[in-house]
């Protein structure tokens, strides 16, 4: 399957900005799941400064910095990114109590162990807040199969949880999305990263795209595609495996990712710093267009 | 016990007093080995010294000391003692060979944590813990390897009762204390010069100089390098530091306001223009110097910083994330880090660290409670018993247990009598090229809180002994010869704030000079016409006391049309004390006052020793001006006034001789100008403007020209003649009279010539434009059209300052915007989020 994919932020603002100091992570990652072909950044008004380098994560960053006074940003990405189809593992095969894999990432003996054990530890976004811990335990009973146990959590999550765009912000505690079962997708994403690293796994926030259906009988709208967030379980002798809680299924032929990260402050699509501008307005367009 | 050397004459009683009493365990008494000779000397020459000897050396120290700083309430205060501490040559060779061991280790450590990890594989570090320390910099990956090498550290020592030294702290992102340290050794060099030279002390100027040539080192290739000392600001409690600093090494004092990045370049927005920046000595911590790519937003982060040391043009000092090396997680693990990576055991002890479930409870007593995530955490293992208890149980992973240190003591002059009082002694340590060299002497300091670290309290200047030459001879040769580059050559760089500060210094000093002579001949004329209350001197007296209080003639200059006040004694008395004293009163002299001894302290790296003894002074004026109460008779008003005139004048002289063009001095000269200026037309404009009675004028004429110090100048010139005109045209029109309007103008058009220009020749700017249409407009008018009047109103006055008023507003307006314009701060831009992004 391959996508082309179109991401376009705009900013707009009261008053002229004299400097805009940017970065993004908006260049889709090359992995065993997925190919990216090309990636080709637009800015406008046109930045006088552009560089990549690869982070702490290994995501590729786009650092830019337009100089022209403007009063309206936009940044736009175009990629084209073919999505490998799954090398068909059985996942039911891999036959590993989620106990051993806790124990395995206890004591990391490789260098691939040492950089996933990062993981267990909560993050800012992920902290351990109390009653998390037995919500995890109820889907990773005593002998659970790791990967079952997780499909358990995300159901859980997915039915459990309501989804409702308007209730959090980024700065909403996770106590708060726990406590009154409600969020958006990065939510699920923090809520479902806080379980698993309450009890000794590792999980990491991924950003990406996902394709969305119109329904039956209408056409696709453009700019209703959107950005997107889930998370990945580190599975000892298989590698990272992704999980969307909010929509309940394992990721395979609609996911695109960006970045991986700890949590949401590590991926951050754009985030940039201005002189001048004022009150700002902000708005984000996504078209994921099927190649075939 | 120390020994008393046979051939010493007798101890005076101030010293034998402190050594006959019990002590803990003192440098002194316990600690100065079996032949004390580093001490002996020193106490051979102390020995002629009375106790009031030494306690007018303490008061001498204390001034000294003050007068080189500017005070300023957020920063620390100190006692410097008159006796110096001396080190025993073993004891400071045992420390040296120490702490060049202990610098080798940490820089490979820090290669090592930001680079391949071996250390985290194979578990010397916990990679838990480093993971979760707020020290551990992830950004510090994507950065060029070289650009994590250790520059400057310093380590705290401290000795135990058998003898030993053990470490106390690493301070590896910003070592403070440097210049506190260079400051008590000139002073003690000037209090105790005879000694100094005696006791053959080590200098430290090889250290320095090669402190200095590390730097250089990394700018060889280039033409016209720019090095600056990055500060907060004058919040920072270590701001005089770094300010001297910056006067010491000669490097421009720079906030993170005055520095952007533009095209992966570090830029100082200075007069010229942008100009790239290629050292950075900050004195900020690296967690938040980067507000675009760090998660934790600082004021005071410089955005795309991290990206230009990426990009290599920039070199940060001391390197990106080094303060992870402070940190318990690789402290507790030292010991083990030496044998591993140095194949050494350690040389420099330090306490031992103990998980909470490793000790018992009867033994907290001689233990503290420490926490990982937080530095300045501290429960004594006695006396927080409780407290302790309550934490461990919680989170017994986030802390960990260390002994107590047991500090040392040493002699320190108190109230006429030596008292002990615990040390610690902070070292200093470069690592070059050519490997590590240590500061031969330290920082021997005694906090009386215990307040750890912030730097405050007791110091002592350290003295290694260089005797016997042996040793000198041996680091002598050990030094490589290296070129120096002549750093003078290099025009020196000043900020657009700095610029700005400057010019707003100048406004300052001559607003508050004139204010003074303003409130000065109100004085005097108001007792006068208690004197002789007659109805011209009445008439006079009101008008000067309507202009005042109407703020016509004193800041801020309001150009209204006179209105004529009551004057009696009581609002006579309020308007005095209100225009010296009163805090609501914009223009009054405490407030000008205030404000000129802040810009003074925004700039005072650029002052000399002189000066800032002068703002001091300044300060301690405003301080007594506070005191006042409107009813201090107008004797003591005056008085006050005379004190102030006379702090001005004295910053004025210890000024003069800096050269107008460079460090841009020039600007503070525009500033006065422009003031100057502005009070000319304000007080032609507040008092001459109607046609009085030619008795009553001329006595405000009088005034004005007393105001304007040219009451002598006008009679001898126009003697006979004298009157509103001639007043005008000397104070106005007279290109060649140094207190004229004409003449500022002309000062102020030559000064501008400093002013960086991107224009072509030919073609004069804004600023300019506005200075030389007035200068036209003096040249070509005549003094009696000036005091023409029509129904009693000098139209044609009016009309004049008016003009001259809006083009010098002109001219300030454009001067902040094209040559101040740092003030702009970044805005952080509403991160795109998933919710933002899917509603």
């Amino acid at each position: 399957m391959k996508y082309k994919i179109k991401h376009t932020t705009t900013y707009q603002y009261a008053d002229f900005v004299s400097l805009c100091q940017n970065q993004a992570r908006l260049t889709p990652k090359t992995n065993r799941a997925q190919l990216c072909h090309s990636s080709q950044i637009q800015i406008d008004p046109p930045s006088s400064y552009l560089k990549e380098y690869t982070d702490y994560f290994n995501n590729r960053v786009t650092v830019f910095e337009i100089t022209t006074q403007h009063k309206v940003l936009a940044v736009t990405m175009v990629s084209e990114v073919e999505l490998l189809v799954p090398d068909n593992i059985d996942l039911k095969g891999i036959d590993m109590p989620w106990t051993k894999a806790r124990d395995i990432l206890a004591k990391p003996d490789t260098s691939e162990l040492l950089t996933v054990s990062e993981f267990i530890l909560p993050s800012q976004f992920t902290q351990l807040e109390t009653g998390i811990r037995d919500y995890a335990l109820v889907s990773f009973t005593e002998k659970a199969n790791l990967i079952e146990a997780c499909k358990d959590l995300m159901a859980r999550i997915f039915h459990e949880f309501q989804y409702d765009p308007g209730f959090t912000t980024i700065s909403t505690p996770l106590s708060v999305v726990f406590a009154q079962k409600r969020g958006v997708c990065q939510d699920f994403a923090h809520f479902a990263l806080a379980c698993l690293r309450s009890i000794g796994l590792a999980g990491r926030y991924v950003s990406g795209y996902i394709e969305t259906l119109p329904p039956e009988g209408e056409e696709k709208l453009e700019g209703a595609d959107a950005t997107h967030a889930w998370f990945a379980i580190f599975v000892p002798g298989y590698g990272w495996l992704d999980f969307d809680p909010t929509n309940d299924v394992l990721p395979k032929d609609q996911h695109i990712t960006l970045a991986v990260g700890r949590d949401f402050s590590d991926v951050t699509p754009l985030k940039g710093v201005v002189f001048g501008g004022g009150s700002q307005a902000l708005d984000v367009a996504v078209d994921m267009i099927r190649l075939g | 016990m120390y020994n008393i050397n046979n051939s010493m004459p007798e101890l005076p009683e101030w010293l034998s007093l402190y050594l006959n009493k019990s002590h803990d365990h003192d440098e002194l008494v316990n600690h100065s080995g079996l032949h004390p000779e580093h001490w002996d000397t020193l106490f051979n020459r102390l020995s002629s010294l009375t106790a009031e000897d030494v306690s007018s050396r303490a008061i001498e120290i204390s001034q000294l000391l003050q007068n080189g700083n500017i005070k300023h309430e957020s920063n620390h205060q100190w006692h410097f003692d008159p006796l110096p501490f001396m080190f025993s040559k073993q004891d400071w060779k045992a420390l040296e060979a120490g702490i060049k061991q202990r610098v080798l280790l940490l820089n490979k450590i820090q290669q090592d944590i930001y680079g391949e990890q071996q250390l985290l594989m194979d578990g010397s570090l916990s990679a838990k813990a480093l993971f979760q320390d707020k020290n551990y910099l992830r950004e510090g990956f994507s950065l060029p390897s070289n650009e994590l090498k250790l520059f400057f550290t310093a380590v705290d020592v401290y000795r135990t009762p058998s003898g030993e030294f053990k470490v106390l702290a690493d301070h590896c992102q910003c070592p403070l204390g440097l210049g506190l340290l260079l400051k008590s050794r000139v002073i003690a060099r000037r209090v105790m010069a005879e000694e100094f030279a005696e006791c053959h002390v080590q200098q430290i100027k090889q250290f320095l100089a090669t402190f200095q040539d590390t730097i250089n080192e990394y700018t060889r290739y280039m033409d016209d390098p720019r090095i600056v000392i990055l500060t907060q600001g004058i919040d920072d409690p270590n701001y005089n530091e770094h300010a001297f600093l910056s006067t010491y090494f000669g490097y421009t004092l720079v906030q993170s306001a005055d520095l952007t990045v533009r095209n992966g370049e570090v830029c100082l927005k200075s007069l010229q223009g942008l100009g790239k920046i290629n050292v950075i000595l900050r004195w900020l911590p690296d967690h938040s110097i980067d507000s675009l790519e760090q998660t934790e937003y600082s004021l005071h982060g410089i955005p795309g910083l991290l990206q230009a040391v990426r990009e290599g043009t920039v070199k940060v000092l001391n390197p990106f994330g080094s303060g992870i090396l402070s940190s318990p997680t690789v402290q507790a693990n030292l010991g083990l880090l030496s044998e591993k990576l140095l194949a050494q055991p350690l040389l420099l002890a330090q306490a031992k660290y103990y998980a909470v479930d490793e000790v018992e409870e009867i033994d907290w007593s001689v233990l503290e409670l420490l926490s990982y995530q937080d530095s300045r955490f501290k429960l004594d293992g006695a006396a927080d018993i409780e407290q302790i208890k309550k934490l461990i149980n919680a989170q017994p992973q986030d802390y960990y247990f260390q002994d107590k240190p047991t500090f040392s003591s040493a002699p320190f002059w108190s109230g006429g009598q030596l008292i002990a009082k615990p040390v610690v002694f902070r070292c200093y340590a470069l690592n070059t090229e050519h490997g590590v060299e240590v500061l031969p002497s330290a920082l021997c300091f005694s906090n009386e809180v215990s307040h750890y670290p912030s730097l405050s309290g007791w110091i002592k200047d350290t003295w290694i002994n260089a005797r016997n030459g042996d040793d000198e001879t041996d680091s002598i040769a050990a030094i490589p010869v290296r070129k120096r580059m002549d750093v003078t050559l290099l025009e020196g760089v000043i900020s657009s704030r700095t610029a700005e500060h400057l010019f707003w210094l100048g406004r300052y000093l001559e607003r508050a000079e004139s204010t003074v002579r303003v409130l000065r001949i109100f004085i005097d004329r108001y007792t006068e016409l208690a004197i002789y209350p007659d109805a011209m001197r009445r008439t006079m007296v009101t008008r000067l006391f309507s202009a005042i209080q109407s703020q016509h003639i004193v800041y801020p200059y309001i150009e209204q049309e006179p209105v004529l006040q009551t004057l009696n004694s009581d609002s006579a008395k309020t308007m005095a004390f209100q225009l010296l004293a009163g805090e609501l009163c914009a223009g009054s002299i405490v407030n000008t006052l205030k404000y000129l001894a802040n810009a003074a302290v925004q700039i005072q790296e650029l002052l000399s020793y002189d000066s800032r003894r002068i703002i001091d002074e300044i300060n301690e004026l405003v301080k007594m001006l506070s005191t006042l109460t409107i009813n201090t008779t107008s004797r003591a008003l005056q008085a006050s006034l005379d004190k102030v005139i006379g702090s001005i004048m004295a910053f004025n002289g210890s000024i003069a001789d800096c050269m107008p063009n460079s460090n841009g001095w020039f600007l503070l000269e525009i500033g006065r100008r422009i003031e100057r200026s502005l009070q000319i037309t304000s007080l032609s404009a507040g008092l001459l403007t109607e046609e009085l009675e030619e008795p009553v004028e001329i006595a405000l004429l009088e005034s004005v020209l007393t105001c304007q110090v040219s009451l002598v100048t006008h009679k001898r010139r126009y003697r006979m003649h004298q009157s509103i005109g001639t007043g005008l045209e000397l104070l106005l029109l007279d290109a060649e009279y140094p207190r004229s309007l004409l003449f500022q103008l002309e000062q102020i058009n030559t000064l501008c010539q400093h002013l960086p220009t991107k224009r072509r020749p030919g073609v004069i700017a804004a600023h300019e434009k506005a200075i030389v249409l007035s200068k036209t407009t003096c040249y070509v008018t005549e003094k009696d059209y000036l005091q023409a009047s029509t129904e009693g109103k000098r139209e044609q006055l009016i009309e004049f300052n008016h003009h001259i008023r809006s083009n010098l507003n002109t001219f300030c307006d454009v001067l902040l915007l094209q040559y101040f314009s740092h003030t702009q701060t970044a805005n952080k831009l509403n991160w795109t989020n998933i919710e933002q992004a899917q509603s």
